[in-house]
């Protein structure tokens, strides 16, 4: 992007800083999300779309698959170890992420996206038989443990996109 | 003239668009407010959300100046809440 250093932009209603002519880009109304991995460092990234998916409109529903479920269970969500080949990265991680202004807790960030009143939390039935999970032992920010024939055909279809990570 | 200052400086993404969706529910429609960010991404994203929930973005100025080459920038967004 062409540098624009020390200068103001006052803008018409409604217009944006893309270049002269371009198509306006859609809406993003709804966001599925899959989430599998449960490394910490790598849920993040699905957290992160999340929040600012639901800061821009869009309603978020997400499902926590595998050993992702991991990241909303009591007593495991803040405890997630780090993928394997940043193993002995974990403090500089968090630090990291606190740096950022963001909460280095899992629980906390799952916490924040339901503050939105836009994200939807789920859990997969599959994985919440194999991984223990109940819904007692749950999050309280997690809302139901579902199919994820439900979850494909009620929230991915619908959605504008679906992201999997 | 913007009713609310947000300082987000510091946050990095989602941060400063989060920071901007909750100053919008902090002022009435036809307010405005503005925000300020450090974050690269937030050029972009700051009008994507505005297009994005329908709110007017009316001022982005690039205060980075002299600091081009540190890599730090310093943005100002003045947004009209719509709605």
């Amino acid at each position: 992007m062409a540098s624009t250093a020390g200068t103001t932009t006052e803008l018409a209603d409604g217009a944006g800083l893309g270049p002269p002519g371009a198509r306006p880009p859609k809406t993003l109304e709804r966001l599925a999300i899959v989430v599998r991995e449960g490394a910490y460092d790598r849920v993040l990234t699905p957290l992160a779309f999340a929040h600012l998916a639901a800061a821009s409109g869009a309603q978020v529903d997400l499902l926590f698959v595998n050993w992702a479920v991991r990241a909303v269970m009591q007593g495991e969500a803040d405890h997630l170890p780090m993928s394997a080949e940043h193993a002995q990265e974990g403090d500089y991680v968090r630090r990291q992420v606190e740096l950022a202004g963001l909460p280095a807790q899992i629980s906390q960030l799952v916490a924040s996206l339901k503050q939105s009143g836009k994200v939807a939390i789920y859990v997969c039935s599959l994985a919440a038989q194999i991984f223990g999970a109940t819904k007692e032992n749950l999050l309280p920010e997690v809302d139901e443990i579902v199919g994820a024939t439900w979850f494909l055909t009620e929230r991915v279809l619908g959605a504008d996109t679906t992201q999997y990570f | 003239m913007p009713v609310l200052i947000v300082d987000a400086s510091g946050r990095f993404c989602p941060g400063p668009v989060v920071d901007a969706s909750n100053a919008a529910h902090q002022v009435a429609p036809g307010e405005a407010f503005e925000l300020i960010s450090t974050d690269q991404g937030s050029w972009r994203d700051i009008p994507a959300w505005c297009r994005n929930t329908g709110n007017a973005l009316l001022v982005a100025d690039d205060m980075s100046g002299g600091e081009e080459e540190s890599g730090e920038r310093r943005y100002r967004f003045v947004i009209r809440r719509n709605r």
